[in-house]
């Protein structure tokens, strides 16, 4: 796996925690023992590393990889310590990709548990779970990107991956006893999603990802018995409160209109109306109309979270949600859930898996209809 | 043949017997069953929750905010609380002794309960008392002093600081008008005037007192750092030289005529 850690446009530093080669052409620079930092300067077009003892000018020679001794070998960057190689490669002319490039198992051991809790052995059947779902993913985004600089990136832009210090010994062990294990549909690996909380109400991919045809994330309620199953998840239900300022600023930043970016310079009487217009199946909001002022807006999809959003440039916890007023200037919103409620909810795993429930009875029972499938042993 | 069967089957009876009799096997405890397999489970559809029973049951209503605002007030514009005019002080001493000026300060201080001013200039030594707009004030200080002990007390004129009064400066706008020049009489080249001075104050009150005073029509213009009061216009020069006769007469000799 390819796994992009950062793009960067100013110099930054990799420590080396064990013996690492840069094999290039007329040698082989050694690093780590004697060299354990290694400054990096994008150049244009190019890429200086250096450190007290080597100065490395590369220009048009991209991707530059600097492998490791030993499969155990780690480096450190950012703050966090990463097994596998290290992969230079040019983003433009003046930033570069820094890329982590390790086995797909190895891989996992860095994103499960920064996905799913991972410390107690009654939500070990969850784990496993989480493992072949992240496994899945990762799978079906490596058979897209051949011809990209890198497979995934390590942040919820796709699966959450933390290096080689993330580690715990059951997640371990969960990705071992489910090692090379895919769910699949119609002989492909299947579109897995996954998500914190689903509120007691799972999301049918179709009203999400409809260019997907994901059939077999149906939706519907999520319960074992007549208990929700993401019950004891801290976002099962929450209330959030949006004064007429906040919505203000929101409106500025997604539709560049604001009554109170100027200064106020005569009595102003503001005024917000929302209407929630069409909800899915599932109760979770599909279309929201804004008039506010002389503008009458229509969102729908992830811009309804993306506007309610606080603070900006994150997400609503959800889109499962209903208005109600705090004050005449306050909105309420009542909501349940975290994520976009599609696929397997994590909170309902570790219930399941508390219960009992075996792995293979978790991962039917978010995704009907498909089957699970050995790529490798 | 029928005994061997006996004898060969006789151990194995004896055995399943001993068996069967075992008094512990009635305390083995079953095996536990399969945890995780055999587990049943159904989704109960209708469980009751207040969130989504709500969701189910609320029909979306428009949610109307509103707010008004109101901007916030203005700051006050800053008034000057003083202002400098040209003034009289009455001066009781000029001198290289700087002992002795204070000693005199502290004299003067039993007399009036006016400002003192101490300071140097132009190498002397000097105590001033009192900040009066007009000249019979510090006439009336002045004899104060020399009765009581400072025979060479004497008026002096000079900037002075006094405070502005808060309608003041409304009152001056007010007045303005009557201080500018009237363009409507604007009819002839000649104009006298009457004074120059670096005090706007005092080129109103100039103004003011030839309007009680003269006939003809009086105002100020200000020229650098000069208020200049003038009188006029006038067509003729004649007529002009008249006025300025009057004007010379009744206090301002150094008045001349502007053409």
């Amino acid at each position: 796996m390819r796994v992009h850690l950062a793009t960067i446009d100013t110099n930054d530093v990799i420590f080396f925690k064990n013996t690492y080669y840069l094999i290039a052409e007329e040698a082989r620079y050694e690093f780590g023992e004697r060299n354990q930092n290694m400054t990096i300067v994008p150049l244009t077009n190019g890429i200086q590393l250096y450190n007290a003892n080597r100065n490395l000018l590369y220009r048009n020679h991209f991707p530059i990889t600097i492998v490791p001794e030993d499969d155990n070998n780690h480096f450190v960057f950012r703050g966090r310590e990463y097994s596998g190689a290290i992969i230079f490669d040019s983003a433009s002319d003046t930033s570069l990709y820094i890329i982590n490039k390790l086995p797909l198992e190895e891989y996992l051991k860095g994103v499960v548990p920064a996905e799913i809790t991972s410390t107690k052995t009654e939500y070990f059947e969850a784990m496993k779970a989480q493992a072949i779902c992240c496994r899945t993913y990762a799978i079906s985004k490596l058979e897209n990107s051949t011809n990209n600089p890198f497979d995934l990136y390590s942040s919820t832009l796709d699966q959450v991956y933390n290096g080689y210090k993330n580690h715990t010994p059951l997640a371990d062990q969960a990705i071992i006893e489910t090692k090379g294990t895919i769910i699949t549909y119609n002989g492909k690996p299947a579109h897995v999603y996954y998500h914190s909380t689903c509120g007691g109400k799972l999301e049918a991919a179709e009203n999400l990802w409809p260019e997907q045809n994901a059939l077999y994330l149906k939706g519907g309620i999520d319960a074992v018995s007549d208990t929700y199953s993401c019950s004891s998840s801290p976002y099962f239900r929450w209330i959030e409160e949006r004064s007429i300022e906040q919505l203000d600023s929101a409106f500025w930043k997604q539709f560049n209109r604001s009554a109170l970016q100027q200064p106020i310079k005569d009595t102003l009487n503001l005024e917000f109306i929302l209407n929630i217009t069409k909800r899915h199946t599932s109760g979770r909001v599909a279309e929201v109309e804004i008039t506010y002022s002389d503008t009458t807006v229509t969102l729908q999809g992830y811009n309804i979270r993306r506007f309610f959003a606080q603070p900006p440039k994150q997400y609503l916890k959800s889109s499962l949600f209903y208005f109600s007023q705090a004050n005449d200037s306050t909105l309420k919103i009542r909501g349940a859930g975290y994520g976009h409620g599609a696929g397997m909810c994590q909170y309902g795993a570790l219930f399941m898996a508390k219960q009992g429930f075996p792995y293979y009875q978790i991962l039917s029972k978010y995704f009907p209809g498909t089957k699970l499938s050995k790529l490798y042993n | 043949m029928k005994r061997r069967i006996i004898l060969i089957l006789c151990p194995f009876i004896l055995l399943s017997i001993l068996i069967s009799c075992r008094p512990s096997s009635r305390f083995i405890k079953p095996e536990s069953e399969t945890p995780i397999d055999s587990t049943l489970y159904f989704e109960q559809v209708d469980i009751s929750d207040p969130f989504l029973d709500s969701l189910n049951q609320i029909q979306d209503k428009k949610i109307t905010l509103s707010k008004t605002y109101v901007p916030p007030a203005q700051p006050e514009p800053e008034i000057s609380q003083f202002k400098e005019v040209e003034g009289f002080r009455v001066q009781i001493f000029a001198g290289l002794d700087s002992i002795n000026a204070l000693a005199i300060k502290y004299q003067a201080k039993d007399l009036t309960s006016d400002s003192i001013h101490f300071f140097q200039e132009k190498g002397l030594y000097k105590i001033q008392v009192g900040d009066y707009q007009f000249r019979s004030e510090a006439d009336n200080l002045k004899t104060t002093f020399r009765q009581n002990g400072f025979p060479g007390a004497w008026v002096v004129q000079r900037s002075i600081i006094i405070p502005v009064e808060p309608d003041q400066n409304a009152d001056i706008e007010e007045q303005d008008e009557i201080f500018q020049r009237d363009t409507t009489q604007e009819k002839g080249k000649y104009k006298i005037q009457v004074l120059a001075t670096n005090s706007e104050v005092k080129a109103q009150m100039t103004v003011l007192d030839l309007k009680e005073n003269n006939k003809y029509q009086a105002f100020f213009e200000k020229s650098g750092n000069l208020y200049k009061v003038f009188v006029g216009y006038f067509e003729i020069e004649e007529k002009a030289r008249e006025a300025l006769e009057e004007i010379r007469k009744i206090g301002f000799p150094d008045a001349w005529l502007v053409y």
